[in-house]
């Protein structure tokens, strides 16, 4: 026994990935799912990014997840439909939620998979111990220095996902005689020759370093510190004409040839280190622990992406470049679609189209017509968290808590690189320069100012937030009988400081706006009977209120003070019903789940077809409900093979009208003469929430035996839909379409994608001789090939006013990989 | 365990059903609230061709409606939409091209006049928007402050028959017309508009009456190439106004028929 949880110890510190969260305390834990690369380029839910954090926290105990975690994450599976802003992720108790963001990002750590494997996740509505616990669940990484074994190891990776390499070396010196433990990590990742998508690169190093000193038994103090700099050439989703035209769907129109190499235009860089002071207090009964943490992050996430003025759009798949924009002259579009065959330099970017017209201008005394810019946004982030665990009867525990933080997060624009030009003028070219002249400047201080490569452009202003949080969980646990009931309050302070005076709204641009002050609360209980030893029903339920995020309480954060009007907090109320079953012949899970969302708002700015310019559009009171069931089976066959199933059916919808509020974004003051505030109703009741599968399923067998285990699983996926464009759902948008009318169907049909097969499999094997231990692990996902498994479609918010054609601008879409590989070997002593 | 089973037979049951009766909304369509408060004569009447007066005001709150007769689709009607009533017809100037897929032949179109003027451009009576004192077409930006229809497509209105250019009065102008027996000049040899010409052509129509009429076409129309029609024909058009005479516009190749045909 020893030995066989010294092997599976021994493997799943080897390779892992940082989304796979494994309860470490499960000898049962071990999965070869482990082995699989980090989630590096997705860790992103922008759907115009094709980003995804992982859906679904794992745990061993768990029938469900523990089979459906990695399965799903083909599809971009949300557990229950719920975005990872709604899970709750801490670092030694601390924790990691970007208040930007409202969440995590697994980014700061990727790469450091040896080291962020020590996970407890307290999933859905279970209570937790660090923390109150958001609907999504909960997941803790322990990473002190004292909770890695003494080893040293190596590691390599080879695949064909976001990159192709992964090396890895981790040293961890156990708990030494005089209480110090050390524990070290580094990686590099790299290498896109193998990957699916062109022109996209990848190049990550990863590194942590912790200490911890056990002064005795009843007090710890713990350092730990890890960052993962990041340099991704990023990728974009298109209409299905490019992807037919190409002949693929991992076509991407990011990049074109520039002296001989490709070159991405959107490129991302991310360094966003932690580092964390914690300290543990025992009593000396053992009753109460005090788990004391600090942490502070700093860093930056930088974006280039293409400007310009006045000219052509550089991007090869803008719609005016496209054969069906010619529908009406066939002789152009005959040239179109064979210079979309034949002519890489018009299917990509042609850098040097864009040089030669930055020349041009520069000859003429001009600014440059093309630039690259560069979306800085830098962070600092100080955060402290105490929280207590105390046993106040054999059968009753006090889980409390108290979390503040402070977080600084200033956005802003660089001119990256002028492409051949001399200067810049950092104007806006939707500006209504007959109304007023200096509507056109985004800082009006600087107006006409030649900005070069370095200088800030286009907006500049901080969010300021502090947010405190009080909570306290009671856990009772008896034979047959388990509750808890926790309660959760937060104050959160919010203000935004502007430091660039943009002309549209220079009397609310610039100094601090007034602060925002949301006061939330949060209640949960949940109550598990044992009707006997392998039969529980488990019942749970929470409700809580949430502050809108950052970016959705002003009218337009880029350059204005202003607060959007009637800011409500978002209601959250969840429930959920479960029945456990845990026999030798079979262990199952059947659950189902309610969440109610109330209240939420969502902000955009989206060029408006209808007003003819960028608008800010607001969408409040959005009420949404997730339905659906989980089941999860296990069945073992003899004494190596085990059936394993996990399924998800869900309905996720809106479930009212909600109300957009429309003004004009830049250059106008008003967004048609004499109105400065359009109000439209959103008639999308009982559409589908977009953003994930509603139907996932997977059947498996798993073989083990000894340290060898060979798993097959088949994977489905549908209901998957997608996101609306508010503005299509509006009496604006149908005119006067006849109900029922093919025209009507084809503006309000919200298209469902055809679902999906997938296949995977994967073998792993580890030999220790003497001391020294040798693992290897190979992963094929997708083994079929199937490259229409759609990951992410949306409508876009362009819309044909004129015609009510909503045809004319169609769906975007990302698709899941084809087939890849990881295969992994690992070696430690 | 068999009351587990039910248990969670009627959960998911309960959620199927659930889930199966919701009706996807539909938004309500627009309501055309307008109503006309003049007639396209009275709008004429407020503005007698002058060159020394290029435009009156008209009067804050005047609604018209009328049915469009001209389509840019072949591009010969460029830049502009006309509609009629039963008492007349007026030309509307756009910034716009592509008019045609918004505003149809023989759809209904009401036109709110605020801040509009009637006036004329070699001679022929419009009604235009009003920029740095001079009239410019409404954008497309703003078309849906001025412009309002249905988008419902009714029959054209019947043209007017010419068979006489002395029977051609202001009454004619803006209006659909056939020209009825016309013959024209080296038809099947010239082309309506050759490539060599930059702007427009004019040809002569010779009706039966032996009196001319000007069609004039653009060379940017689609079938400005094409060649002119040999013997005798019906032209149906738009009737423009112009300081030499009344010129004729087709809308498309189809507006020619052939009577004996």
């Amino acid at each position: 026994m020893k030995k066989l949880l010294y092997y599976l110890l021994l493997i799943f510190c080897t390779i892992s990935t940082a989304y796979t969260q494994i309860d470490t305390n499960q000898s049962s834990a071990f999965d070869v799912d482990d082995f699989l690369f980090d989630t590096e380029g997705l860790d992103d839910e922008d759907a115009d990014l094709g980003g995804y954090n992982p859906g679904v926290m794992k745990s061993a105990e768990d029938v469900f997840s523990n089979n459906a975690a990695i399965s799903f994450n083909i599809a971009y599976f949300k557990n229950r439909g719920i975005e990872s802003r709604y899970q709750t992720i801490a670092i030694n108790g601390l924790e990691m939620e970007n208040l930007v963001l409202g969440r995590a990002s697994h980014t700061q750590w990727s790469g450091l998979t040896r080291i962020f494997n020590g996970t407890k996740c307290y999933l859905n509505l279970s209570a937790s111990p660090f923390a109150f616990g958001d609907i999504g669940g909960s997941a803790e990484y322990n990473i002190r220095a004292s909770s890695y074994r003494k080893q040293l190891s190596a590691n390599y990776t080879i695949g064909n996902g976001s990159y192709n390499h992964r090396i890895m070396l981790t040293y961890a010196s156990g708990e030494l005689k005089n209480g110090w433990s050390v524990a070290a990590s580094a990686s590099a990742r790299f290498g896109t020759q193998l990957n699916y998508v062109k022109g996209t690169s990848f190049l990550g190093f990863s590194y942590f370093l912790g200490f911890e000193k056990k002064f005795n038994n009843r007090h710890s103090l713990s350092f730990a510190t890890f960052g993962a700099p990041i340099l991704q050439g990023l990728q974009a989703n298109c209409v299905p004409e490019v992807y037919e035209m190409t002949g693929t769907h991992y076509y991407n129109p990011n990049w074109g040839w520039y002296e001989g190499k490709r070159r991405n235009a959107r490129v991302r860089d991310t360094y966003e280190p932690v580092f964390l002071l914690s300290h543990i207090f025992n009593s000396a009964d053992k009753k109460v622990q005090v788990t004391t943490s600090l942490g502070s992050s700093f860093g930056h996430k930088n974006t280039t992406a293409f400007n310009f003025v006045k000219t052509d759009d550089p991007r090869p798949d803008y719609y005016r470049y496209l054969p069906s924009y010619f529908d009406d002259d066939p002789e152009q579009q005959e040239w179109v679609i064979q210079q979309w065959a034949e002519n890489e330099d018009y299917r990509q970017i042609n850098w040097e189209n864009l040089y030669e017209a930055n020349r041009q201008s520069t000859a003429l005394g001009g600014s440059s017509q093309y630039i690259i810019e560069n979306r800085i946004s830098q962070h600092v982030q100080v955060s402290g968290a105490t929280s207590l665990t105390a046993k106040l009867t054999d059968h009753i525990n006090l889980y409390a808590g108290l979390d503040v933080r402070g977080y600084r997060q200033r956005n802003f624009k660089r001119v990256s690189d002028l492409l051949g030009g001399e200067y810049w003028l950092s104007k806006d070219k939707y500006a209504d320069t007959l109304a007023d002249p200096m509507l056109q400047y985004y800082d009006i201080d600087y107006a006409e100012a030649h900005l070069v490569e370095g200088d800030k452009c286009g907006y500049d202003y901080a969010f300021n937030i502090f947010r405190e949080n009080l909570w306290m969980t009671l856990l009772g646990e008896y034979k047959y009988l388990r509750f808890h009931i926790g309660l959760n309050g937060t104050m959160t302070e919010l203000w935004r400081t502007g430091f660039m005076r943009y002309g549209a709204y220079r009397d609310e641009a610039v100094g601090n706006s007034e602060m925002f002050l949301s006061p939330n609360y949060g209640a949960k209980a949940g109550i598990a009977y044992k009707i006997d030893k392998h039969n529980t029903f488990e019942i749970n339920g929470q409700w809580q209120t949430v502050a809108p995020v950052a970016a959705n309480v002003f009218v337009n954060a880029l350059y204005s003070n202003r607060f959007i009007n009637n800011l409500k907090s978002e209601k959250d109320l969840t429930a959920d019903f479960s029945y456990v079953m845990n026999y030798k012949f079979m262990r199952m899970r059947a659950s189902f789940y309610i969440i109610n969302f109330q209240d939420v708002t969502e902000h955009y700015n989206f060029y408006h077809d209808l007003y003819g310019g960028f608008v800010n559009y607001t969408l409040t009171g959005v009420n949404k409900q997730n339905i659906g069931v989980e089941l999860g089976m296990e069945i073992p066959i003899g004494k190596m093979f085990t059936l394993i199933m996990a399924g998800n059916w869900g309905d996720f919808v809106y479930t009212n009208r909600p109300t957009a509020s429309i003004t004009a974004n830049n250059g106008y003051s008003e967004l048609t003469p004499g109105c400065k505030e359009v109000i439209h109703t959103i008639y999308w009741q009982n559409y589908h929430v977009a953003g994930a599968p509603q139907i996932a399923a997977t059947l498996g067998l798993k073989f083990k035996h000894k340290d060898w285990e060979v798993k097959v699983n088949a994977n489905y996926f549908d209901k998957i839909y997608a996101a609306l464009n508010s503005e299509r759902y509006t009496p604006e948008a149908r005119g006067y379409l006849d109900e029922g009318s093919d025209q009507l169907n084809a503006i309000i049909g919200q298209e469902r994608l055809k679902g999906q097969f997938t296949l995977d499999a994967s073998i792993s094997k580890s030999w220790k001789i003497k001391k020294h231990t040798l693992g290897f692990s190979l992963k094929v996902i997708n083994i079929t090939n199937n490259k229409n498994l759609v990951t992410s479609v949306n409508e876009q918010h362009r819309f044909n006013y004129m015609n009510h054609d909503g045809t004319s601008f169609p769906n975007k879409y990302y698709y899941a990989l084809g087939t890849t590989f990881n295969f992994g070997l690992n070696y430690s002593f | 365990m068999k009351i587990n089973s039910i248990y969670l037979t009627l959960i998911i049951a309960a959620i199927f059903v659930s889930a199966c009766q919701r009706e996807e909304d539909i938004p309500p369509a627009l309501i055309l609230d307008k109503e006309a408060n003049m007639t396209i004569a009275e709008l004429l009447s407020l503005y007698e061709i002058n060159n020394s007066v290029i435009y009156s005001q008209i009067p804050e709150g005047t609604v018209i409606c009328g049915t469009v007769t001209s389509s840019d689709k072949e591009q010969n009607c460029y830049k502009y939409l006309t509609i009629q009533d039963e008492t007349g017809g007026i030309m509307i100037v756009m910034k716009n091209t592509e008019l045609y897929e918004r505003y149809p032949v023989g759809a209904k179109v009401f036109v709110e006049c605020r801040d509009m003027v009637i006036g004329h451009k070699y001679k022929n009576k419009q009604i235009a928007l009003l920029d740095d004192d001079a009239m410019v077409g409404i954008p497309k930006s703003e078309e849906s402050l001025y412009l309002f229809t249905d988008g419902k497509v009714g029959p054209e209105p019947a043209p007017r028959i010419i068979t006489s250019r002395n029977q051609i009065d202001s009454t004619y102008f803006n209006c659909l017309v056939r020209v009825e027996g016309v013959r024209m000049q080296n038809g099947g040899v010239d082309t309506y508009c050759p490539d060599t010409v930059n702007t427009y052509c004019s040809r002569n129509m010779m009706l039966e009456d032996s009196t001319t009429i000007t069609l004039r076409t653009y060379a940017r129309a689609t079938f400005a190439n094409e060649l002119l029609p040999i013997g005798r024909c019906n032209m149906t058009g738009i009737l423009i106004n112009s300081s030499s005479g009344p010129l004729l516009y087709l809308r498309s190749l189809e507006d020619i028929s052939y009577p004996n045909q």
